[in-house]
């Protein structure tokens, strides 16, 4: 018995409507299935994680496989969502992408710092930040190798 | 308290004056170590009743005379040990033969100029706790010397710092000389100034001593301390500035490439070559600005950090930019020697950024010429030493030396070579942080040379 696999989920929190438009555009013409829900700041982010107020009735298989997290954000900001998903159990094993405008070293160190797996600097060129997605969707979603959810 | 010679503590009945430290190390030399402890809590009241049996033989002596008038010398006047309002003059009765154990004699002549020289304050004081000479620089102060000397020196010491001074009496008392021991005196006015003092006690426990006015430079090192911390304030803001203009205004960039990017995909079909042509422009546009961002933060950055000095190999830091640029451009030919053996003192990090700027400048403008060659070596002018990075390329008009570390400023066009003109103006910041100078010869077409030092030598710290 073969149970189809659900498409792998990206979860991705961008709170600027024109990046999330070039993320989606650029995600499209990697290869991988996926599927891609956007959260448009922190809180949006930990409700879906958590599985709690609006996204209450998400479906608990459908953690995603890796979340690409942008710094500055509205209400709660990268870094604390970043803090409370490794401090749950259900979530501190997650793949987190750092995706961001930010080069500055005191972000890096504290990316890395509370538990952030990678961190990709948003070029300014399309052509090239479609090209770094490409790499990250077959690196994360197929060449990486997670643990299974609790 | 009975002495075992006899004596009674303070001599009061044989109408001697012993010193009570000077009695403390009487006794303990005759074993007697028990009585330490009081003598030392009694010292304070020892100094008091000390003074008393002085004053009573004094007064008894001036008792005994006529009329006596002393007054306040000039710079050679003998201090009176005035405890009244007597008028102060000068005396030559034998009644000032206390005053008189500080008479100059011939060996003293020297002594005595000196003394009345001196810019910074000196002055005697005996164990009873007042001056008995004070030279003319304490009119600082503003009291009279008559004044100076009639009443206890720590009277004149800020309520603050009296705590502190007596402890360095105490401390004089048992021998130990006092360096740069520092306390306020209140002028006349009731202003107080800032005195640095290095004392020394002698056998009878006479203290000598010299103050020097340190009030100017406390404040002097006050100001500096609180404009460092203004600096250090105004950087930290600069820093949270630079990172979130970098940061906000690159969001706009990355829409305005990517949706042309998006349109150009798009609408191919649509488009001819010269709107695909427009795209092109617009794309370029905000990528030059994205890399104008970047270098002008890269530039803040450097003005911004702390400085480090130490020994830095700068044979290899010069090595180390030149593999890197060899790394990134492995097909092209160029002939690269640097001098062993370079060093200097100075911020390894910034030194990087350096030679960054000057060889990638170097590696650039050989890049349309055959046989390229690039130097790194030092000269020594005087006892500094300049460092120079020298390319044959594209070399540059000299007329134009002036505007190469402008800012922004550029001696070629984009097509010719690229480039944002933020490097020089980089290296110019760094070198002359490190408290040195950078200057550039050249002939167009025949290659480049750009001199610089890190020379602490010619900084005034």
């Amino acid at each position: 018995m073969s149970t189809a696999e659900a498409p792998k989920v990206i979860l991705l929190v961008e709170d600027n409507p024109m990046d999330e438009e070039l993320a989606l555009r650029a995600l499209k013409k990697s290869s991988v299935a996926y599927t891609v829900v956007v959260a448009h700041d922190g809180v949006e982010a930990l409700d879906y994680l958590f599985a709690r107020g609006a996204c209450a009735s998400r479906a608990p298989e459908a953690m995603p496989q890796v979340i690409l997290l942008d710094l500055k954000l509205p209400r709660l900001d990268g870094l604390e969502v970043l803090k409370s998903l490794r401090l749950d159990e259900r979530t501190k094993l997650l793949s987190v992408v750092i995706l961001t405008s930010s080069l500055e070293e005191q972000d890096l160190v504290r990316g890395y710092t509370l538990g952030a797996n990678s961190y990709v600097r948003k070029p300014v060129d399309f052509v090239e930040f479609t090209e770094a997605v490409k790499q990250m969707g077959r690196y994360w979603l197929t060449t990486n190798a997670v643990p299974p959810h609790a | 308290m009975a002495l075992p010679n006899g004596r009674d503590w303070f001599g009061l009945n044989s109408g001697l004056c012993i010193h009570p430290f000077n009695l403390a190390k009487e006794l303990s030399a005759t074993g007697h170590r028990q009585c330490w402890a009081q003598i030392f809590d009694l010292r304070k009241e020892a100094i008091q009743v000390g003074r008393i049996a002085s004053d009573a033989k004094s007064v008894m002596q001036h008792a005994q005379e006529n009329q006596n008038q002393v007054e306040t010398g000039g710079s050679t006047g003998q201090p009176c040990p005035e405890r009244n309002d007597l008028t102060p003059g000068r005396s030559n009765s034998p009644s000032l033969q206390s005053a008189g154990e500080f008479a100059h004699t011939q060996q003293a002549d020297v002594f005595e100029r000196f003394f009345t020289l001196s810019l910074d304050m000196m002055c005697v004081a005996a164990p009873d706790g007042y001056f008995k000479r004070v030279n003319p620089a304490f009119k600082a102060l503003g009291y009279s010397e008559r004044e100076l000397l009639t009443r206890p020196f720590i009277g004149f010491v800020h309520p603050a710092d009296v705590n502190a001074t007596l402890l360095e009496v105490e401390k004089l008392a048992q021998n130990v000389p006092s360096v740069h021991f520092e306390n306020r005196y209140r002028c006349r006015d009731g202003t107080y100034r800032w005195l640095s003092w290095t004392t020394a006690p002698d056998a009878s426990g006479t203290l000598y001593a010299i103050g020097r006015d340190v009030t100017e430079m406390k404040r002097t090192q006050d100001a500096l301390a609180r404009a460092k911390e203004a600096a250090d304030a105004a950087n930290a803001e600069l820093e949270a500035f630079s990172y979130s203009v970098a940061h906000d205004l690159r969001a706009p960039l990355r829409s305005i490439d990517g949706f042309s990017q998006a349109l150009f995909e798009d609408f191919a079909d649509k488009l001819d070559d010269g709107g695909r042509r427009h795209l092109r422009f617009v794309r370029e546009s905000a990528q030059r600005m994205a890399q104008l961002i970047d270098d002008i933060l890269k530039l803040a950055h450097v003005t911004r950090q702390d400085l480090v000095r130490r020994p830095v190999d700068v044979s290899a830091a010069a090595r180390a930019v030149c593999v890197r640029l060899e790394r990134a451009e492995p097909d092209r030919v160029v002939e690269v020697n640097i001098e062993p053996g370079l060093c200097c003192q100075g911020d390894a990090r910034l030194l990087g950024v350096v030679f960054d700027n000057l060889i990638g400048n170097a590696w650039k403008f050989t890049s349309k010429r055959q046989g390229a060659r690039i130097d790194v070596g030092a000269v020594k002018k005087g006892n500094v030493t300049e460092f120079f990075v020298r390319d044959n390329g594209a070399g540059f008009d000299m007329a134009y030396a002036s505007k190469l570390f402008g800012v922004f400023q550029r001696l070629h066009t984009s097509d010719e070579f690229e480039g944002t003109g933020v490097g020089l103006a980089t290296v110019q910041r760094i070198v002359s942080r490190h408290g040195g100078v950078v200057r550039a010869e050249s002939q167009a077409n025949a290659g480049a040379t750009f001199y610089f030092t890190l020379s602490e030598t010619e900084t005034i710290i």
